[in-house]
């Protein structure tokens, strides 16, 4: 496969390089590895980074150091949905410990792993900024707050509902 | 009822797009920031006493005058959205239902400042509230308050919208700019501050969301007016988001002459603990601020009672008092222990060192470490002296206040609950199935062993 951004992801990339000065197109490196993720099933790959290392005139290891200390870079294959469960706090004081031993329970998995058929993965995280709506999770681009078993099984239901629509 | 400035209008059906937000008295403050010299809304905003919103308190219009003007070198304004520390979710709150007034406070700051572009650095997480600022940015645009010659003034100024990707420690302002750089979120050395060599090593101004919404309502009503809201040096109006163990968490806007008793159980606010339970505990103002028992929580050591705001929760120092801090309102009800509770912000601040100090990279992991064992019944009656040890040589020892912020809530939990600690090394078994619950309360010295 030939690691290339669609045009509409290309055309984005350029327009925020033009939010920096002039030679300053490294600013853009956190954006463009979230696009870059967004497209290339979730994670970052060495091919990856090194073709974002490309874009933005930059060695790759000025993309590899970046994208391995921020959190919400994956460096290894995830499933298609990742549940990102908040632990810290707050979240505990509400019950994140028993949400997180469900959702263990209820996948099969342990936290880190993906499930066999490759639809879900399970993380913990520190806190979202959600605290007053614990427990809480981060699934894609929202959260899911307020969280009881009940509604982690609609979650995991919806989920595979969208994946078997795809399918 | 406390006076509200910043979410007065935010359960306005619409606000969060422009016609409503203009229709409600929007960018009105623009209006007049651009009839004002620069320096006079600096002038303005030291007037007005304003605090940074972040967590650190320091004068913002202080803070502004000291940024740097050299002759054709331009200057940035950022807006530190990264809002991570646990127990705060306010800016998010302010940002997803009313987003104009953080643009709107940006357009008016830039004016004052002199910063022709712009950014919003938000937590990589906050994504669907990233776009609804981007959003609003559009619409500013389009209606002549964002672009070129803005309302015919002369002034021109771009906003920008740039997502983190999940790391605490880019809330330090250096590690911001450092992270809107495309770098790793490494604080940097200060000095040179931000104002003199911030965004590529530009002069650069950093404030918090709330505090950029905060020159809104300084400049329509004027500074001295805001400075008659509040009380002593805490001036304006506040937003604390509160959680935990209380019936109605969520952000309320509180203009800091109310108790914290009030605060906690009036159906104003919190509304009291749920299930009838007691208060055993509360971080008031974000994790990393000293966590307090219920009694000098309510009363300072003086006797009096403990207000909402920066003096009075900071009355006491480290001994007896806590620290106003972001905002962040945690309430530990009677079933809750303050060793497990410790262990998670030991783990968060352990995950969210950069690396760069060895006390922190090193201390914040051994902390997890400890707090673990005493928290399962493996702890030494010595574990708790090390604990305190490696807190002290963390403290101040490090290149930014993360070591800081990870050292003052294990220090206080010691401080304040050395007896629930010890109980926990004294009966191994049971702390694993019950609590130590409020006997520090009852019997404060004696610690049972059963």
């Amino acid at each position: 496969m030939k690691i290339e951004f669609t045009s509409d992801r290309m055309s984005k990339v350029q327009e925020i390089i033009k939010h920096y000065p002039d030679g300053k197109q490294k600013s853009a490196l956190l954006p463009v590895l979230h696009i870059a993720q967004e497209q290339f099933s979730g994670w970052l790959d060495v091919p990856v980074m090194d073709y974002v290392a490309s874009i933005l005139q930059i060695d790759p290891i000025e993309v590899y150091e970046v994208a391995s200390f921020y959190s919400m870079y994956n460096l290894k294959p995830v499933g298609s949905y990742v549940f990102e469960v908040c632990q810290t706090g707050p979240c505990m004081l509400n019950g994140s410990d028993d949400i997180i031993a469900y959702i263990k329970e209820k996948l099969m998995i342990n936290v880190g792993e993906t499930t066999t058929d490759g639809l879900f993965t399970l993380k913990t995280v520190e806190c979202l900024g959600a605290c007053g709506y614990a427990p809480m999770m981060q699934l894609g681009k929202h959260y899911k707050e307020h969280l009881t078993t009940q509604k982690v099984d609609e979650i995991i239901e919806e989920c595979r509902r969208k994946a078997a629509a795809v399918n | 009822m406390s006076k509200k400035l910043l979410l007065e209008k935010a359960h306005v059906e619409g606000i969060r797009y422009y016609d409503v937000y203009r229709r409600e008295g929007g960018y009105k403050s623009v209006e007049k920031a651009l009839s004002m010299k620069p320096e006079e809304i600096v002038e303005e905003v030291k007037a007005s006493g304003l605090r940074g919103r972040g967590g650190a308190g320091f004068p913002t219009g202080m803070k502004w005058s000291f940024l740097a003007k050299p002759e054709g070198v331009p200057r940035y304004l950022v807006c530190n959205a990264d809002e991570s520390e646990p127990g705060t979710f306010k800016d998010r709150y302010l940002m997803e239902f009313i987003p104009h007034l953080l643009i709107e406070g940006m357009i008016a700051s830039s004016y004052a400042l002199g910063c022709n572009s712009s950014y919003i650095y938000i937590r990589g997480e906050y994504h669907w509230i990233a776009e609804i600022l981007e959003e609003a940015i559009q619409e500013a645009k389009k209606n002549g308050w964002l672009g070129n010659n803005i309302q015919g003034s002369g002034f021109n100024c771009e906003l920008y919208v740039q997502r983190g990707a999940g790391a605490y420690i880019c809330g330090e302002e250096t590690a911001l700019l450092e992270s809107l750089e495309g770098k790793r979120g490494n604080p940097r050395i200060k000095p040179p501050f931000p104002a003199v060599k911030g965004l590529w090593d530009c002069p650069t101004v950093v404030n918090n969301v709330e505090t950029i919404a905060a020159v809104v309502p300084i400049l329509n009503h004027g500074g001295a007016h805001y400075a008659t809201i509040g009380v002593g040096k805490s001036t304006g109006t506040k937003l604390i988001s509160a959680c935990g163990n209380i019936n109605k968490p969520g952000v309320y806007e509180i203009d800091m002459t109310i108790s914290v008793e009030e605060f906690i159980f009036s159906d104003e606010y919190c509304g009291g603990i749920p299930n009838g339970k007691r208060l055993k505990a509360c971080i008031p103002g974000g994790s990393s601020v000293p966590i307090l028992p219920a009694n000098l929580l309510l009363t300072t050591a003086k006797g009096e009672k403990r207000m909402m705001n920066y003096e009075s929760l900071a009355d006491g120092g480290f001994a007896t008092g806590t620290m106003m801090g972001s905002g962040g309102f945690i309430v530990l009800d009677e079933d809750q222990c303050v060793v497990k509770h410790t262990y998670t912000l030991a783990r968060f601040y352990r995950h969210e060192s950069c690396g760069q100090c060895s006390p922190c990279r090193e201390g914040t992991g051994w902390m997890e470490k400890i707090l673990l064992n005493i928290e399962n019944g493996r702890g030494k009656m010595s574990d708790i002296d090390l604990l305190w040890d490696i807190q002290r040589k963390i403290e101040g020892n490090t290149i930014c206040p993360l070591g800081d912020a990870a050292a003052w809530p294990v220090a206080a939990a010691i401080r304040h609950f050395r007896d629930e600690f010890e109980w926990h090394v004294n009966n191994p078994d049971l702390c694993k199935t019950s609590n130590y619950g409020l006997a520090h309360f009852a019997d404060p010295i004696h610690v049972p062993v059963q």
